[in-house]
C-alpha cells in the first residue's frame, strides 16, 4: 500500500518535472528572439556576426541607436503611424457602435441581408481589394496623405460583428426600462450598451490598434511618399544595400517599433488576456 | 433610426470592400496598366495565368502548401496547449501570456528578427546546430526549407492567440458534463474526442476559417524574409499579385485576374467548410 | 489605303503638333519646390546626393527647392514612379535605372529636354560616348546619365597571388581556374569568386561572351539565347561551379551586402559588383585589412564588361512647365564637371562628361586609386542591354528563374531553360 502510494507520487512528480521542464522550454522559445533582438541591438556591427554569437553583448553600445535616429526621420515615421492608429480607432468606433447596436436591438427590413455583408465583408483580404482602392486613391489625389491609410478601414466588419454579439447579451429589461425613462438612443448606447460590452469594446480596440500599428502591407502600397510612411515601412530604410546587413540597426529599428506594443501589453496583459479570450469569440 | 445607425458602416463597406471586388473581377477582363487605356482581352489573363505562364501555379501551389501546414499545426497545438496548460497556475498563466506577446508584434518586427535567427553566417539557428556539431542549413536559401522557415515564424506568431481562443472554448465546458465523465472513469481519450473535442466544435470551425483566410492573404512575412525566393520557392499568391500590379510595368489587369482566382478560392474553401465540416460542428 | 494615310498623316500631325507644345523651354520665374526620387541609400551615396541637394539648393538663384526622397532599389524607383504617374502625383525628377528607361519612354512619359538643351547651349559632345545610348530615343533627349556603372571584379590580390596568379585575370577561364584553387587550397573554407544575380547586368555579360548580345536579342523583342545554346551553357557552366563550391551562391536577400560581408570576413576570394559601389567596398576592405583589387570583368575567352546603373529623367505627366524647368536646372547642375566628379571620386559611379574627367579631382583620384579609373577604361569594350519595352519583364523573368537554379537548385538548366521559352513566348 505504502509502497504503491510512493510510486504513484513518484511518477507524477516525474510527470510534472517534465511538464515543467517543457514549459520552461517552452518560455524560451516564445521569449527568446525578443530577448536576442533587445541584445543584437545593443552590439557593435562587428560583435554582431562573429561567430558563434555571444548572449551577451561583447561592448555595450548605443551605436545602432544612435544610427537609427541619425538615418531616418524617425519623428516622422512614429507620427504617422500615430496619427492612422488613433483616427482608425476612433472612427471604427463612431462608425461600428451604433451599427452594432442597430443589428443588435432592431429588426428592420434588410437587415438580414446586411448582416450577411457584415459577415462576408469579415472574410474579404485588404490584400484582394487593394487594386481597386489605389485607384480610387489617385483618382481623389489622395496617395500623398495619410488618408488612404485610415479611411478605407473606417467601419470595421469584425469590430461590428463582435460588438453585436456583447450588446445582444444585455438584458432587454434594461433598455426598455431606460426607454420608459425616456432616454434617448445615444444615451442608450453611451450609457448602458458600451459600459455592458466593455471587456468586447477593448477586445476591438485592441485588434483596431494592433492591425493598424503592425501593419505592412496596406502602407507599402498606399503611400508614394516618406512623409505618409509608417513605422513598419521604416526598418526597410536601414538596409544598407551595400555595406553588409547592419543586424544591430535592423533590431534598434526594430526595438523602438515594437515597444510601445510590449509597454502597453505589460501594463495591461491580465485585462488584455482575459477579455481576449472570454470574449474573442463566442 | 436603424437606417441612420447602419448606413455609415454601409457605406464604407460597399465602397471600400464590395465595389472593389466587383472592380476586380472586371479589370480582369483587361489589358491595364493604369496609365495606358483599358483593352478588353476577354479570358487572356486567365488563360496565360493558368495555361501559360508557369509561375502563378507555382506560386498558388506554395500558397495551398502554407496554409495547410499553418492551418494543419497551429489547430493542432493550440488544442495541445490549451489541454496541457489548461489548470490555472502561476506558471501557465505566465506561458499563456508569453505565448501571445508574438501576436501583438508585428509580422514585419517578427519577420526580421526570425531572418537574423535563420541568417546562415552568423545567425543563431546554425550557431545553435554548430553547437551540437550538427552541419548548417541554408534555412531562407534552401528552397525546399523556406517555405517552412516562413510557416514555423507564422504558427510562433499566432498561436499564442488561438491557444487563448481555445482555452477560453474549454473553459466554457459546463463542469458537470466533465466531472461526470470522469466519474465514469471514461478513458482521457475517448473524453476528448467525445465530450471535449464536440463542445469546443465551434470555436475551431471559427479557428478554421480565420486561419484558412490570414493563411491565404500571406505577404508580410515572405516580402521581408524571402521576397518570393529562392526563385519561387516561397512567391505566394498576394506577393504574385503585388508584384504584377505595382511591379513589372504595372500589369493591373493581369494582377486582377490573378486577385480575381484568390477570391474565388477563397469562397470555394469557404463553402467547403460550411457544407462539409460545417455540419459536424456542435452548437450548444 | 488612301484612307489609312490620311489618318496617318493625321496622327503624325497631331503627335507633333503635341511634341510643340511640350517643346518650349520656359525659365524658372518663382521660388519653387520638385521632388526628386531616387535610389541611392548607401551610406557613401546617401551622404553624397544630400551634400549635392544642399549645394545647389543654398546657390541656385532661382529659388528652387529640390527634396530628395529615397525610394529604395531601382525597381522600387520604377514601380513607385509609375504608380504616382498613374495616380497623377509623380515626383518632378527621378533616377531611373536602364531597364525602366524604355518603359518610361515608350510610354511617352519622359519630357524631351532637346529644347533645354539647345537654349542653354548644352555640349551633349560631352557627355562620354559610351554611355549616351539610354540618353536618345525617338529623336529626343529623355534622360542624362547620374549614377551609370560598369560591373568591376573586386578581388583579394593576397589571395590570389598565393595560388600563383599575381595579376588580374584576363579570361573567364583563367578565374576559374586559380578560384578553384584557392576554394581547394584552403578546404573549402574559401570560395574562389561570387555572382549576385542581375540577370540584365552581371549575367549579361557572361552570356554576351558567349553569343555576342546577351539575354535580350539584338533588336531588342526575342531572345535568341534560348535557341542558340548559349544561355543553357551558361547556366549549366554556373550551377556546375556553385555544385563544385568554389563558386559562391548568392543569399536570397541583400545578396550584394552578403557577398561584401564575406569578402571582408575573407571567406570569398573576388566577387563582381557594380563599379558604383566601389567606394564602399574599398572602405570596408581597407578596414578589414584587405588587399584590395579591382579589375576588368572577364568573360568566356576574355575581357566582357556590362554597362547599366541609372539616369536622370524628368516625368512629363503631373508636371508643371515651371517644376520642369526647375528639375532641369538641378539636372544642369548635377552634370556640372564638379558635380560630376566629386560623384564619381566620392561613390564610383562613372564619370559622364569629358571635360569632368579633366578635372583635378578626378586626376588626382585616379593617379591615387587605379581602380576608379579602370572603370572609365573599361567602357571601351563593355556594352549595355539593349533598349526594349521588354528589358524590364524579361530580366526580372530572368533573373527569376537563375534564382531558382542558382539559389533554389531544384531544377535542371535545361527545365529553366524551357520555361524560359514559355514565358519569352507569353512575352514577346
Amino acid at each position: 500500500m505504502h509502497s504503491k502510494y510512493t510510486g504513484f507520487k513518484l511518477r507524477r512528480l516525474a510527470v510534472s518535472g517534465i511538464s515543467f521542464t517543457f514549459k520552461l522550454f517552452m518560455l524560451v522559445l516564445f521569449l527568446f528572439p525578443f530577448y536576442w533582438m533587445i541584445v543584437t541591438s545593443f552590439k557593435t556591427y562587428g560583435g554582431s556576426i562573429v561567430f558563434p554569437p555571444t548572449l551577451l553583448p561583447h561592448t555595450f553600445t548605443l551605436e545602432a541607436f544612435e544610427q537609427v535616429f541619425t538615418r531616418l526621420n524617425l519623428w516622422n515615421y512614429l507620427k504617422n503611424s500615430v496619427i492612422v492608429t488613433v483616427a482608425v480607432i476612433v472612427i471604427q468606433t463612431l462608425i461600428g457602435v451604433p451599427a452594432a447596436y442597430a443589428f443588435s436591438r432592431y429588426s428592420f427590413k434588410g437587415r438580414g441581408i446586411m448582416l450577411a455583408l457584415v459577415m462576408a465583408a469579415f472574410m474579404v483580404p485588404t490584400q484582394i481589394t487593394f487594386i481597386t482602392v489605389y485607384i480610387m486613391m489617385s483618382k481623389l489625389r489622395w496617395l500623398n496623405t495619410l488618408l488612404p491609410q485610415i479611411v478605407p478601414f473606417g467601419a470595421s466588419a469584425y469590430g461590428i460583428f463582435l460588438l453585436r454579439q456583447a450588446f445582444m447579451q444585455v438584458p432587454t429589461d434594461i433598455i426598455e426600462a431606460a426607454r420608459l425613462d425616456n432616454a434617448g438612443e445615444i444615451k442608450i448606447m453611451t450609457r448602458i450598451m458600451l459600459p455592458a460590452a466593455k471587456s468586447s469594446l477593448m477586445t476591438v480596440t485592441l485588434f483596431s490598434f494592433v492591425g493598424s500599428w503592425n501593419s505592412y502591407f496596406w502602407p507599402l502600397v498606399m503611400s508614394n511618399a516618406e512623409k505618409v510612411r509608417p513605422l513598419t515601412l521604416a526598418i526597410e530604410r536601414l538596409k544598407d544595400q551595400d555595406a553588409g546587413i547592419n543586424w544591430p540597426v535592423i533590431m534598434a529599428g526594430n526595438m523602438i517599433m515594437v515597444l510601445p506594443v510590449l509597454l502597453i501589453f505589460l501594463l495591461m496583459s491580465n485585462k488584455i488576456i482575459s477579455s481576449m479570450g472570454y470574449r474573442g469569440i463566442k | 433610426m436603424p437606417y441612420v445607425m447602419v448606413a455609415p458602416a454601409m457605406t464604407f463597406l460597399l465602397v471600400f470592400t464590395f465595389y472593389p471586388l466587383a472592380n476586380l473581377v472586371y479589370l480582369s477582363f483587361f489589358r491595364y496598366n493604369l496609365i495606358s487605356d483599358k483593352v478588353f482581352i476577354g479570358l487572356t489573363n486567365y488563360r496565360n495565368l493558368l495555361f501559360v505562364k508557369k509561375d502563378f501555379i507555382q506560386a498558388l501551389k506554395n500558397t495551398a502548401l502554407y496554409s495547410f501546414a499553418v492551418v494543419f499545426f497551429t489547430i493542432l497545438l493550440a488544442i495541445l496547449f490549451a489541454l496541457w496548460l489548461e489548470k490555472d497556475s502561476k506558471i501557465n498563466r505566465f506561458l499563456q501570456k508569453s505565448m501571445f506577446t508574438p501576436y501583438l508584434i508585428a509580422m514585419v518586427s517578427t519577420a526580421y528578427i526570425w531572418s537574423w535567427m535563420f541568417d546562415v553566417d552568423s545567425g543563431l539557428l546554425n550557431a545553435a546546430l554548430a553547437f551540437v556539431k550538427l552541419s548548417p542549413l541554408r534555412w531562407l536559401n534552401d528552397s525546399s526549407l523556406a517555405i517552412w522557415c516562413i510557416v514555423i515564424v507564422s504558427v510562433w506568431k499566432s498561436l499564442g492567440y488561438y491557444l487563448l481562443i481555445v482555452l477560453a472554448s474549454l473553459k466554457s465546458i459546463p463542469s458537470e458534463i466533465i466531472e461526470a465523465a470522469e466519474l465514469d472513469n471514461t478513458p482521457w481519450l475517448r473524453k476528448f474526442f467525445r465530450i471535449i473535442l464536440p463542445m469546443i466544435s465551434p470555436q475551431i470551425f471559427f479557428l478554421l476559417i480565420t486561419i484558412t483566410i490570414s493563411s491565404f492573404k500571406v505577404f508580410d512575412s515572405v516580402r521581408v524574409m524571402t521576397n518570393g525566393g529562392p526563385g519561387n520557392a516561397t512567391d505566394v499568391l498576394v506577393t504574385y499579385i503585388h508584384r504584377y500590379a505595382f511591379q513589372m510595368n504595372m500589369r493591373v489587369g493581369y494582377a486582377s485576374a490573378a486577385g480575381s482566382l484568390l477570391l474565388g478560392i477563397l469562397m470555394i474553401l469557404t463553402v467547403f467548410y460550411f457544407r462539409f465540416a460545417g455540419r459536424r460542428v456542435h452548437y450548444q | 489605303m488612301k484612307k489609312l494615310f490620311v489618318v496617318l498623316l493625321m496622327g503624325a500631325l497631331l503627335v507633333s503638333a503635341q511634341g510643340l507644345v511640350f517643346a518650349e523651354a520656359v525659365g524658372v520665374t518663382e521660388p519653387i519646390t520638385i521632388t526628386f526620387w531616387h535610389a541611392r541609400g548607401s551610406t557613401v551615396d546617401a551622404e553624397w546626393l544630400a551634400n549635392s541637394i544642399n549645394k545647389f539648393n543654398a546657390t541656385n538663384t532661382l529659388g528652387i527647392t529640390v527634396e530628395g526622397v529615397y525610394q529604395g532599389y531601382f525597381s522600387d524607383v520604377q514601380a513607385k514612379t509609375l504608380a504616382s504617374i498613374a495616380a497623377g502625383d509623380p515626383p518632378t525628377i527621378a533616377e531611373i535605372s536602364c531597364t525602366a528607361i524604355p518603359v518610361l519612354a515608350t510610354q511617352d512619359l519622359l519630357v524631351d529636354l532637346t529644347p533645354y538643351v539647345e537654349r542653354d547651349g548644352f555640349d551633349m559632345d560631352n557627355i562620354v560616348e559610351a554611355v549616351s545610348d539610354y540618353i536618345y530615343y525617338d529623336g529626343q533627349i529623355i534622360t542624362m546619365p547620374y549614377t551609370r556603372g560598369t560591373a568591376i571584379m573586386y578581388y583579394n590580390k593576397d589571395m590570389y597571388a598565393e595560388v600563383g596568379l599575381d595579376r588580374a585575370p584576363t579570361t573567364l577561364e583563367e578565374l576559374n581556374h586559380y578560384a578553384k584553387l584557392i576554394y581547394e587550397n584552403s578546404d573549402g573554407a574559401v570560395k574562389g569568386i561570387g555572382y549576385t544575380i542581375e540577370a540584365n547586368y552581371y549575367q549579361h555579360y557572361l552570356v554576351q561572351s558567349l553569343n555576342g548580345m546577351g539575354i535580350l536579342d539584338a533588336d531588342g523583342s526575342g531572345a535568341s539565347c534560348l535557341e542558340d545554346g548559349s544561355l543553357l551553357q551558361f547556366l549549366t557552366d554556373w550551377f556546375e561551379w556553385t555544385e563544385e563550391g568554389w563558386c559562391a551562391v548568392p543569399a536570397l536577400s541583400s545578396a550584394s551586402s552578403v557577398v561584401q560581408e564575406n569578402f571582408n570576413n575573407k571567406s570569398l576570394a573576388a566577387f563582381v559588383s557594380s563599379s558604383n559601389r566601389a567606394t564602399t567596398i574599398s572602405n570596408n576592405a581597407k578596414a578589414n585589412g584587405i588587399n584590395l583589387g579591382m579589375a576588368f570583368t572577364v568573360g568566356y575567352g576574355g575581357y566582357s564588361a556590362p554597362i547599366g546603373g541609372g539616369s536622370l529623367g524628368i516625368i512629363n505627366r503631373g508636371n508643371t512647365d515651371q517644376e520642369i524647368a526647375a528639375a532641369w536646372e538641378f539636372m544642369k547642375f548635377l552634370m556640372t564637371d564638379e558635380q560630376v566628379a566629386g560623384n564619381h571620386v566620392a561613390t564610383g559611379v562613372l564619370p559622364a562628361t569629358y571635360s569632368s574627367i579633366e578635372t583635378d579631382i578626378i586626376q588626382e583620384c585616379w593617379a591615387e586609386n587605379e581602380g576608379y579609373k579602370l572603370s572609365y577604361e573599361q567602357l571601351d569594350f563593355a556594352s549595355e542591354i539593349r533598349f526594349s519595352p521588354y528589358v524590364s519583364e524579361w530580366s526580372s523573368i530572368v533573373k527569376s528563374a537563375m534564382s531558382q537554379l542558382i539559389q533554389g537548385r531544384n531544377i535542371t538548366p535545361e527545365e529553366v531553360v524551357q520555361n524560359l521559352k514559355d514565358e519569352a513566348a507569353a512575352l514577346f
